[in-house]
């Protein structure tokens, strides 16, 4: 077969009517145009866009820092209610010069991780089936919704009993949190394959298997992200308040002991420690999410 | 007048192999309103290496007949024979048959996730082709279609042409004896459409496979086919079966001469009649 004499000019030189559509930006990298997913993003303001967070972000932190440090020493707000900055710090360094702190880190984190695991598994197996399996979708749909609603996090004193006050009630309160955002975006995800793509690969005559690997996995991949990203931060949440209803080990402890010793920059200490170990882990499934679906828009567009 | 034309048409198939036969179609589809009647008794025969445009109103069946035609519907009733082996047999499809045929939609759908040289390359894959034989033979697919140079990029930083383009290397990937296209153009601009218009009849000399294009514009239906098949809505029925003398390979021009003009006009006419 040869080559299709062509016209058009070549599309580098970025004029040619039809090419439009991709272009190298500044930064070389292939900036989308108008039209496209990015619709905000010509080449000299995408890389000002891409910048301002890490601009921004310090700058609110050390707002944050300077309204706690006035409220503290101008305003004169009580040290019980409100420690200073400097005295949080102090606290911090305590707890790491501590023996104990990375056992509790060890624990909530494990619990964290294996409630999320556990909420993976079960949600993306849940989902796909009930996305596929319509009638057995109607037929679970009055308990998932009533399941949904009720508060999960009254559960805890009844996992407590069940399971005792070790992590096992914690990891089962944190996966039962996570588990309704993947499960949910799962069965989303298997019922929005595009019809069109479904053809091609009829067309091409493939299997149950190809299809699956070639079009049902990597188009479901997003939807499991976008719960995970969610999930996460809810194991945490769960966790915790385990932690804090029924436990004797991990930061959700650690706050309430602090707490009932009235001491309260360890109690701020503790929370920034929550605050850094959430951010981290979520930072840990988009960076997941970055290298596993480079390609969806969400990646693209996102910071 | 089309009768006559029918006749000479059905005169020179008869000294040609024959790339698809469709005899007898019927398409039913079952509503809360009774049943719809798609098509109705479709008999056509398109040769090997022959350009067939199906053109008509919308809802007049095209589309339903080509998804017939492409293994992804299956007919009420009637047959369908490529290359002599039945395509549909008792509703179920013959993988086989169909496994010759390479498909190009009026959506490029192409897979986000790929680029476009792996998208090219699907079809391959799917066939147990390496990874070094699907790159080489992507690559050289992408340059017959205009793409070289795009083979890593993905789909979402192409055009809408550029992505047509990328549709129709992969429907070429396997070589195929018959290319079926759903208004593949059809949400182009215009002036991308005519240079696309080029490029498939370029396409269709040098694959020399049997090529069934939908559209609803009698224009591009004349420029590209050998014979334009005239359907007309409820039930979707073949009207008339044009065929077109103009010589290959027909360059933008051939829009002004008087024949061109006569064969889009005779249709129109045809498309506007009440019966």
């Amino acid at each position: 077969m040869t080559t299709v004499e062509r016209s058009e000019q070549v599309p580098e030189q970025g004029n040619d009517a039809e090419v439009g559509g991709a272009r190298p930006g500044v930064d070389g990298r292939v900036a989308t145009s108008p039209g496209g997913p990015d619709p905000t993003g010509p080449n000299g303001e995408s890389v000002w866009m891409r910048r301002l967070p890490w601009v921004s972000g310090p700058v609110m932190l050390a707002l944050l820092l300077g309204g706690w440090q006035f409220a503290v020493s101008v305003v004169g707000v009580s040290e019980f209610i409100l420690p200073a900055p400097a005295a949080v710090g102090s606290a911090l360094a305590e707890l790491f010069a501590g023996p104990e702190i990375w056992g509790h880190v060890g624990i909530t984190l494990f619990e964290v991780l294996a409630g999320f695991g556990i909420a993976l598994v079960a949600g993306v197996t849940v989902g796909a089936v009930l996305g596929r399996v319509v009638w057995l979708q109607r037929a679970v749909q009055p308990a998932l919704v009533a399941l949904q609603v009720v508060p999960k996090v009254a559960f805890v004193p009844i996992f407590v009993i069940w399971f005792g006050f070790g992590p096992t009630s914690k990891i089962i309160m944190a996966a039962l949190l996570a588990f309704f955002p993947i499960m949910l975006n799962v069965m989303l995800g298997v019922r929005s394959v595009e019809r069109g793509h479904r053809d091609v690969m009829r067309g091409l005559g493939a299997g149950r298997w190809a299809t699956f690997r070639n079009l049902e996995l990597p188009s479901t991949l997003p939807y499991v992200f976008a719960g995970a990203e969610v999930a996460i931060v809810f194991s945490v949440i769960g966790a915790i308040v385990g932690e804090y209803l029924g436990g004797s080990a991990g930061l959700g402890f650690l706050a309430v002991s602090s707490l009932n010793a009235l001491d309260a920059p360890r109690l701020f200490a503790v929370i920034v420690l929550l605050a850094v170990l959430g951010s981290l882990l979520y930072l840990a499934v988009t960076t997941a999410k970055r290298l596993v679906i480079p390609w969806h828009e969400s990646v693209s567009t996102a910071v | 007048m089309t009768q006559d034309m029918a006749h000479r048409a059905a005169g020179e198939l008869a000294s040609r192999a024959v790339g698809i036969r469709v005899s007898g179609v019927d398409k039913v589809y079952p509503t809360r309103r009774g049943e719809v009647h798609a098509l109705s008794g479709i008999d056509l025969e398109v040769g090997r290496g022959e350009f067939v445009s199906l053109v008509g109103r919308s809802g007049c069946g095209k589309t339903t007949l080509l998804r017939i035609l492409s293994g992804l519907l299956a007919p009420s009733a009637g047959t369908v024979e490529a290359g002599g082996r039945p395509a549909w047999v008792a509703g179920r499809r013959d993988d086989a048959v169909f496994a010759e045929f390479g498909l190009v939609f009026q959506e490029a759908n192409l897979f986000p996730w790929f680029t476009v040289a792996e998208n090219v390359g699907l079809p391959l894959k799917l066939r147990g082709a390496g990874r070094a034989a699907r790159r080489t033979r992507a690559a050289e697919l992408c340059a017959t279609v205009g793409l070289s140079g795009f083979e890593e990029s993905y789909p979402r930083e192409l055009s809408g042409g550029m992505r047509q383009r990328a549709a129709i290397a992969r429907a070429l990937a396997c070589d195929p004896s018959v290319l079926l296209m759903d208004e593949p153009f059809g949400a182009l601009d215009a002036l991308t459409r005519d240079r696309m218009n080029l490029e498939l009849q370029q396409i269709h000399a040098v694959s020399g496979a049997t090529v069934v294009f939908v559209t609803h514009s009698i224009p591009e239906a004349v420029f590209l086919a050998d014979r334009v098949v005239l359907l007309t809505p409820r039930p979707g029925r073949i009207r008339s079966v044009v065929p077109v003398g103009l010589v290959r390979p027909r360059s933008a021009g051939v829009e002004t001469h008087a024949e061109f003009g006569e064969i889009v006009a005779g249709l129109r006419r045809e498309l506007d009649r009440e019966d």
